[in-house]
């Protein structure tokens, strides 16, 4: 065992060689072709060579390192930076290491991987920083051979001398280069120019998660290691008053027992952590551990209770105005053409399927954290703070995360293994079970809308007004405005709507309950987009118009025009066959659009069931379409189990569904064909991880009213149950 | 023109709902085969990855479903079983068993299915479970 | 505790633990192949599947003591180098995205193939359902159980 542990003990560092396995022998994937991961030594890797940026480092060998600081929670960052950063850099993809930076935004800008922004938050830096080092690595050459520079050209990690063909590897250059000033205003490729960017390249880290070898957060072990689970509040807000570790002190392998605080945004949440040689004797020693809770001092609701009170703000007079134009309520009021509906969304669980865990080890004044993180640099900020602790007393690294949909971006679980390491004077692993992760949230906030619009007589929107209630997430930061409304009402709107309408409201009533919410895959767009285009979907109805026809007059930008109209072509929207029911639902979100069209039939017992999925993507700029292709693949399945399969809900203040056999989330069995197409065109990038989910639900919906004239304005729904 | 079609539809879903009440009123006999056929795609989803894909088990581990003496000697307990899971001692063919086994969300359906599959499947015969009795013994 | 022998991918391990202790933590935090994953622990899911005796089970509702002297295969045992026709589908497919439960998807796709070469759409929906991947890959899923079994029948035949 100690052997064994040894072995496993220092995976940080990662990097590749090639690989021909069967698949080259046989001649059929050669393009996709796998390649080994190979792990290096922490003290190798801290001598991979010289830094020309905060990116690239380049060892006297020619070995090149690319640092991802982004966390890769499956959304394909260890694969695009590295790709966009090769391309100027004029290196092989395969022939370089790709480390995981620790959290440090001094050194990366942020970090945190939130908001579909690792791409089109940091390319144009990305971009030119390593077009930079190229032209660097280009001076230095043409120095050594005293030629100029214009006779020379990069290529593979070499620098060539075009007239006499002469050659030197990047690690013959990097020495003297890094000592250049770095050349400002550098020319970068047009996208016709491109060899690696958008192109489909296979993910680097494929490799690594088909063979076991890719270290996920539950997977880093260090020597000593204890593993605690904690017993926590099931009502998030209560205190412990009492606990009995009598029963749990007898389990084998039991070490400390001990309660804990942690912090959750604007509130502490209190547990008590079972700490053990092992996890499974944690486990059990937490099974008959008695804890009595002072859950005194705030509200246990039930979900009724929560839609209620949202149903209530929706029909009081108190709302705050979020953004207006024109007087819409007047026009509304005197329209002869007008309907109104209200739509209801579920709380949801993130139910990554790695559940939250994280490393600690604590030691002389200063905590170094492996974890499954999605923003290492916040981690390092918050524990800074936390712990009282400098910020350079406070390593950051991440391991790969299974999962994250925002849920990994919180700091609550790195504080737990911090705290729980310091007081217990050992590195710490802290699981949660299944359930753990289910039932403690932060949840996707359960929402209500009122949507209210007439169309005058050309069948035209001429007042649109739609007003929110639910928890605003900006409320659970520390020393928040309660009073302020929820500046992402409008999130998932396409943009040019707002521009085309006349007359408009968005309004908010928040809901102050004690729920823990915040952000969830596409936040508030996956809820709001919904109501928008369900509402568009009626509102059509209501014109007596085709769903995409009604849409067109209120597109004020070719970008939309183009989108719409490819989405028509693909989906054969026009050539319906009797008994097929056709969906629409167009999003904007993250600077993406993305509209999608489902297609419903009835089965033979009557029962209704999706038959295709078309989404058409326009993300502007973009790296790698098969990794925009896997992403709208799975933000599709991910807004259908919200649509279709699972909700949390709430009774006397706790969460009801404790793990997948209640909380159901969809399986193959549940995937229909998704067909998927790329916007080519020059816009600025936008993101790709979230604004696909959206759509998806109201699409479905309007499908199911296309075929059976059956609105259905709550989610979720049993597709059994049409 | 899209508004009539939308009528049209909905005059038809009328129709046929007016046909499945009628349907319903004369109780048709409840289709066994079809039950047991459906049961079987519940049972590989949710029970197979212990009991096994011949209802053996596993001895000591999962009590196997197949000629079992206890899950045949009491239809509304594997009902409720089904739903709502199971803890602690049970003793199986002669074999005593204590682990845990979850119960599942399904429709009164799926748990009628289900249950008709096991319990004709691999030398079990036994009555139909009919929705019905699922929705009374919930 | 007991002491017990475990036989994981032709290697043999004694180990000392709770002999009811869910084989997957003998097998992850004993043993220390972490290749198998945890996501659930009540047979749900599947990320922690593993092959006994050649049926695929789910680690984490084994008591490790009833997997003992009994012959088992993880995703380290179906080779460390992505040589197994399903990894390479896998990769040509580009079936991963976080990854965390492929290794339970492989295990389960392998032992399909392996009771039915030729799986229809139907047979891999089946064995697959008990499955669950969050990021929703079974698209490729569903592709690259078909590429393996075109891979192995073209093995097959060159032998």
């Amino acid at each position: 065992m100690e052997a064994i542990s040894k072995n496993i003990s220092r995976r940080n560092f990662i990097k590749f060689s090639s690989l021909t396995g069967a698949a080259l022998t046989l001649g059929l994937y050669s393009q996709a072709a796998g390649k080994e991961a190979e792990i290096i030594t922490p003290e190798a890797a801290e001598n991979l060579g010289i830094e020309m940026n905060a990116w690239i480092t380049i060892d006297t060998n020619g070995k090149v390192t690319i640092t991802n600081h982004r966390s890769e929670m499956g959304q394909g960052s260890f694969q695009s930076v590295p790709q966009m950063i090769a391309e100027e850099l004029e290196v092989n993809l395969s022939d370089i290491n790709i480390v995981f930076a620790q959290g440090n935004n001094a050194k990366y800008g942020s970090q945190i991987t939130g908001g579909s922004s690792t791409i089109r938050g940091t390319y144009k830096k990305l971009l030119k920083l390593s077009a930079t080092a190229r032209e660097m690595l280009i001076e230095a050459a043409a120095k050594k051979w005293n030629v100029s520079k214009a006779e020379c050209y990069a290529e593979g990690g070499r620098v060539i001398h075009k007239p006499s063909g002469k050659k030197f590897h990047y690690g013959e250059l990097v020495q003297e280069a890094s000592k250049l000033e770095a050349p400002k205003n550098v020319k970068l490729k047009l996208p016709e120019e491109y060899k690696i960017i958008r192109k489909p390249l296979p993910r680097q880290d494929t490799p690594l998660k088909t063979n076991g070898s890719a270290i996920f957060g539950l997977d880093k072990k260090l020597p000593g290691m204890l593993y605690a689970v904690v017993e926590r509040n099931p009502r998030f807000h209560g205190k412990v008053k009492s606990f009995d570790d009598t029963e749990t002190k007898k389990v084998p392998g039991v070490k400390h027992v001990i309660p804990v605080k942690m912090s959750v945004f604007n509130t502490f949440r209190e547990g008590v952590a079972v700490v053990a040689d092992n996890l499974w004797s944690a486990m059990q020693g937490r099974k008959v551990l008695k804890v009595e809770w002072d859950d005194s001092g705030f509200e246990h609701l039930s979900t009724e209770q929560l839609y209620a009170r949202m149903s209530d703000a929706l029909k009081s007079n108190n709302s705050l105005s979020v953004r207006t134009k024109g007087d819409a309520e007047v026009v509304y009021q005197k329209s002869e053409n007008k309907i109104e509906a209200t739509y209801e969304t579920p709380y949801e669980s993130h139910a990554c399927m790695e559940p939250l865990n994280c490393v600690a080890h604590y030691q002389d004044d200063k905590v170094e954290i492996w974890g499954p993180i999605q923003g290492p640099d916040w981690v390092q900020d918050f524990l800074s703070n936390l712990l009282s602790l400098p910020k350079e007393k406070i390593i950051v690294n991440m391991t790969f995360l299974g999962g994250g949909f925002g849920r990994k971006a919180f700091m609550d679980y790195p504080h737990e293994a911090a705290v729980i390491s310091k007081e217990v004077k050992a590195p710490v692993q802290v699981v949660w079970t299944r359930e753990d992760d289910t039932t403690q949230g932060p949840f996707r906030p359960g929402m209500m809308y009122h949507c209210k619009g007439s169309v005058n007589a050309n069948g035209n929107i001429e007042s649109y007004i739609m007003r929110t209630a639910g928890q605003n997430m900006d409320h659970q930061w520390p020393n928040a405005d309660k009073k302020s409304y929820n500046g992402s009402a409008t999130e998932g709107f396409l943009e040019t709507y707002l521009n085309s309408l006349q007359h408009y409201s968005f309004s908010d009533s928040p809901l102050d309950v004690p729920i823990p919410v915040m952000w969830w895959r596409s936040v508030y767009a996956s809820t709001n987009a919904f109501a928008m285009e369900s509402f568009m979907d009626e509102l059509a109805a209501k014109a007596g118009k085709d769903p995409l026809d009604f849409r067109r007059p209120h597109l004020h930008d070719g970008r939309y025009h183009e989108l719409i109209n490819k989405l028509e072509e693909v989906s054969g929207w026009k050539n319906r066959k009797k008994g097929e029911g056709y969906g629409v639902a167009i999003a904007e979100s993250f600077s993406s659009i993305v509209g999608e069209v489902v297609k419903v039939s009835k089965k033979a017992d009557g029962k209704v069931k999706i038959d295709k999925v078309w989404a058409v993507m326009d993300c502007g700029w973009y790296v790698n379409p098969d990794i925009i292709k896997a992403q709208i693949e799975g933000s599709i399945i991910m807004g259908l189990g919200a649509a279709v399969t699972h909700a949390t809900h709430f009774k006397d203040g706790k969460a009801v569904e404790q793990n997948f056999n209640t909380y159901k989330m969809p399986r193959i069995t549940d995937t229909p064909e998704i067909e998927i197409h790329i916007m080519e065109n020059d816009e600025k990038a936008g993101g790709v991880g979230e604004p696909s989910l959206p759509p998806i639900a109201p699409a479905l919906t309007n499908a199911i009213f296309d075929l059976t004239s059956k609105r259905i304005r709550k989610l979720p729904f049993n597709l059994e149950e049409v | 023109m899209k508004m009539k079609v939308n009528y049209f539809v909905t005059a038809a879903a009328i129709a046929a709902t007016g046909f499945s009440l009628t349907a319903f009123q004369q109780k048709p006999k409840f289709d066994l085969k079809a039950s047991i056929t459906k049961g079987k795609e519940v049972y590989t989803a949710q029970c197979m990855n212990c009991h096994m894909e011949q209802g053996e088990g596993m001895e000591g581990v999962f009590p196997p479903l197949a000629k079992s003496d206890y899950l045949m000697a009491d239809k509304k307990r594997s009902i409720q079983q089904v739903i709502h899971g199971v803890s602690g001692e049970i003793k199986v063919n002669g074999v005593t068993y204590n682990g845990d086994m979850p119960g599942v969300e399904l429709t009164d359906e799926e748990v009628s299915d289900v249950l008709n599959y096991v319990r004709n499947s691999w030398g079990n015969k036994g009555d139909a479970v009919k929705p019905e009795e699922v929705k009374t013994a919930r | 505790m007991a002491s017990l022998t475990l036989k994981i991918n032709n290697k043999t391990h004694t180990v000392d633990v709770d002999p009811k202790m869910p084989l997957l933590w003998a097998i992850r935090d004993v043993v220390g192949l972490t290749g198998t994953k945890y996501g659930c622990g009540i047979a749900q899911c599947g990320a922690c599947t593993v092959h006994l005796g050649g049926t695929p089970v789910r680690s984490c509702s084994i008591p490790v003591s009833a997997a003992a002297n009994k012959d088992i295969v993880t995703i380290e045992g179906l080779s460390t180098d992505n040589s197994h026709p399903v990894q390479q589908a896998w990769i040509a497919e580009q079936v991963p995205q976080c990854g965390y439960c492929q290794s339970g998807q492989i295990m389960a796709a392998t032992a399909l193939l392996k009771k039915t070469p030729n799986p229809t759409d139907k047979d891999i929906d089946t064995a697959m359902q008990g499955h669950i991947c969050r990021c929703g890959t079974y698209p490729r899923i569903r592709k690259a159980i078909k590429a393996a079994s075109q891979l192995m029948n073209q093995k097959a035949s060159i032998k």
